[in-house]
């Protein structure tokens, strides 16, 4: 997002497209300047440098850094942190940690950075020619205050409806069939009841960080709402608006009883597991799950999984992660260490490659902020590969296309400290006999009270 | 002229001498335990925020005390606790005291069989969590597996909010009976075989043997394990985390899970703190009873 943007000014300003054309030329100019040579990278200082992210393909990850040690005689420790990745990684950055490159969703760099504990991307070696790459509407969503706060790790729509095909044809829905919103979701989900099916629908309730509260904020914004205005920060939730008529469906989808109970209790394993048994026929998953849905060693229903297409109304948010570079005091040479790995890492090789982001496309179906990945046919054709059916590429990228992320409160400091809140409280209204009224009344208390804390 | 040292003041009583000895530790321990409880206290009376990063303080007396007192959520995770605890001392001693008994007799002496049985013990909580976890719930677990083998085509959840919290207390008590287990066992192997034959003679059934000739020589040791059971229990996290992680909702959120929550997630560390201390006078209450109730008594023969 541009300074215009976050000011609230509509127009493309003189100021945005001095900023746009700067890019461009850093963009033309800058990957020859700062790539082409192989020393760019080489770690000098002789420190190690500290990568701690969350538990995601962790071999994959010390591969990719190896490689980089070998080829760069860098001396990068990598580590994974297990559990509650967004709170425990604070707690290391408040307790001083040696911490160098982190990953983060877009809310938890927002409050790393008001903290001061990150520094935004443009300093590091390869950041104007890296943000040039990547697509307005990812640079937007990883933009606070005029600085993109990292360079790509992931970007996935998350809350897409998987589909069974295997069950949709035993059951004779046409894809034609299939529901274009929420609303007719729900009811189609009645109808399939009335008829006597079971396992219909799995969702994305499980007790995790990203799992139900993500699933309410991205029901809010599929439906037109916002949970917060985007420049005072005031709670825009009501009864009557997107956020009271997803928690009322929740609490009719509940009570029928057509949702397992336990996957309160789940992790997002478990959600993957349950529906890679070919159990249910349809789940609320992140996108690149397809390509495990569709993998036989991993799936009993691998090449007949498909999706809900866009047809009018996304389904989901613009999930992403960034990596993050701290601002722990360092020598300078290991501060020049930290960006050519980072720079590396999260951009160009020396071949100028996009080498980590294009083979966490090609090996696992993560897309990349970047139009240098997106749009190279190694993509197109991996892409193929994880899906079931060729127009299926089409349509997801299409559908991807149309995913927003919740900007409107992930850009608040307190995004996190809300998240955990709404993680606890939609379990809890799930389970006892709260009303709707009730807890919009909560959340908009939750989010006054937190603007307080903040004085925002 | 010094004064005449009096005879009694040269030697050191028991009690001055066992204090000498236990000196240096006493000393270490003050130090390992007296800062972070003065820490403790400290945060529990002040208000503590993170605000953009940085710790922001204010003295507020025993205000967070009072919070926790006026706090639901506080009592129904104590309730929670209380539950979670007497479901599993009484499982872990009834499993305990059964695992030694089968140990005791000719089948359980074979050492593979006794090796099993120690098994649970040696598996670390976060393992245990982890199978149990699978073991029970509708979708992996073993009720699901048996309820489809006899026929039946639903899946059988035994992690919901009305079981959950039984499922873990089991659980806790499968890791923990076979320590149990084992010194009930000690204790077993040092009755004499001539009281069972006394009681033969007294035509005592099996029931009778085991009331008036088992039991008494366990009783102490049955007392000492409920009450580490207890403070196991109460103090009990990284099971219920790896579980049940406190859901659904907050139906297994004990007191500790709802600490954590409270303290490293939500980082309120001064409310944390004085809910801490709330805990720490449970467990002192429960130990407590236990010993006026139970332990005197057992001190006593």
């Amino acid at each position: 997002m541009s300074d215009s943007n976050e000011n609230g000014n509509a127009g493309f300003t003189r100021r945005a497209f001095m900023m746009s054309t700067a890019l461009a030329a850093g963009a033309l100019t800058l990957p020859p300047m700062a790539l082409a040579n192989e020393d760019e990278f080489a770690a000098t200082s002789g420190e190690p440098v500290y990568f701690r992210g969350w538990q995601y393909k962790p071999d994959v990850v010390q591969d990719n850094v190896d490689k980089y040690n070998k080829l760069h005689s860098g001396k990068v420790d990598y580590q994974t942190v297990t559990g509650d990745y967004p709170a425990l990684m604070e707690k290391s950055l408040i307790s001083g940690d040696k911490l160098d490159m982190i990953y983060a969703n877009p809310p938890t760099a927002v409050r790393f950075y008001e903290a001061g504990w990150i520094k935004p991307a443009d300093d590091l070696l390869s950041g104007p020619a890296a943000i040039a790459d990547m697509y307005d509407k990812v640079r937007d969503a990883w933009t606070y205050k005029g600085k993109v706060l990292g360079l790509s790790y992931f970007l996935s729509p998350r809350g897409i409806i998987c589909v069974n095909r295997q069950r949709q044809e035993e059951l004779g829905i046409k894809d034609e069939d299939l529901p274009k919103t929420w609303d007719e979701f729900y009811a189609h989900l009645d109808a399939l009841s009335a008829k006597g099916v079971k396992d219909a629908f799995l969702p994305h309730w499980f007790n995790e960080f990203y799992g139900i509260s993500w699933a309410f904020l991205w029901e809010v914004i599929n439906r037109g709402g916002t949970t917060v205005d985007a420049k005072t920060h005031a709670p825009t939730v009501a009864v009557d608006n997107a956020a009271g008529k997803t928690l009322a469906a929740w609490k009719k989808l509940w009570k029928s009883g057509k949702v397992p109970e336990e996957v309160l209790t789940y992790t997002e394993a478990n959600v993957v597991d349950g529906f890679a048994s070919g159990r249910y026929l349809y789940s609320c998953q992140a996108g690149y799950n397809l390509a495990l849905f569709n993998n036989k060693e991993k799936s009993k229903i691998a090449g007949k999984v498909g999706f809900i297409p866009y047809r009018g109304q996304a389904w989901g948010l613009l999930d992403s992660a960034l990596y993050l570079t701290t601002t722990r005091k360092r020598s300078p040479a290991l501060d020049a260490d930290v960006s050519k790995f980072v720079s590396f890492y999260g951009y160009k090789n020396t071949s100028g490659k996009v080498w980590v982001g294009q083979g966490w496309m090609e090996n696992s179906m993560l897309f990349s902020g970047y139009k240098t990945v997106m749009e190279s046919k190694e993509t197109q054709e991996s892409l193929k590969g994880f899906l079931a059916r060729e127009g299926d590429v089409k349509e997801l990228l299409d559908l991807y296309a149309q995913t927003a992320a919740p900007n409107d409160v992930w850009k608040v400091v307190w995004a996190e400290e809300l998240n955990s809140w709404l993680r606890k409280r939609l379990a809890d209204f799930l389970l006892k006999d709260d009303s709707v009224e009730t807890v919009i009344g909560e959340l908009n208390a939750q989010i006054l009270s937190l603007n307080k804390k903040y004085k925002l | 002229m010094a004064p005449p040292i009096k005879e009694h003041a040269k030697a050191l009583s028991n009690f001055q001498f066992a204090l000498l000895l236990t000196l240096p530790v006493l000393l270490f321990l003050v130090v390992l335990m007296g800062y972070p409880l003065g820490y403790a206290v400290w945060l529990s009376l002040h208000d503590i925020q993170f605000v953009f990063g940085r710790m922001r303080v204010e003295y507020v007396g025993f205000g967070n005390y009072v919070a926790v007192y006026k706090s639901p959520e506080f009592w129904h995770a104590a309730w929670i606790s209380v539950r979670f605890t007497v479901e599993s001392v009484i499982l872990t001693i009834a499993i305990g005291l059964g695992l030694a008994l089968v140990m005791n007799s000719r089948v359980g002496r074979s050492r593979a069989i006794r090796t099993l049985m120690l098994l649970p013990w040696a598996v670390s909580l976060y393992g245990a969590g982890t199978m149990w976890f699978y073991l029970t719930s509708g979708q992996t677990g073993i009720v699901t597996s048996l309820s489809y083998w006899a026929g039946f085509d639903r899946p059988l959840n035994l992690m919901s909010a009305s079981s959950v919290v039984d499922i873990l207390a089991l659980g806790n008590a499968w890791n923990l009976a076979p320590l149990v287990g084992f010194f009930l066992l000690a204790n077993l192997t040092t009755i004499p075989q001539r009281l069972y034959d006394l009681a033969a003679i007294d035509c005592l059934g099996a029931w009778g043997r085991f009331i008036h000739v088992t039991l008494p020589p366990l009783r102490f040791t049955l007392f000492v394990f409920t009450s580490i059971a207890t403070v196991l229990s109460l103090r009990l996290f990284d099971f219920i985390d790896v579980m049940s992680r406190g859901g659904p909702g907050n139906s297994s959120t004990v007191l500790p899970y709802l600490l954590y929550d409270i303290s490293f997630k939500q980082l309120e560390l001064g409310y944390g703190a004085a809910m801490s201390f709330y805990l720490l006078a449970l467990i002192v209450a429960a130990t407590l009873v236990l010993y006026f109730v139970w332990g005197r008594r057992e001190e006593a023969r």
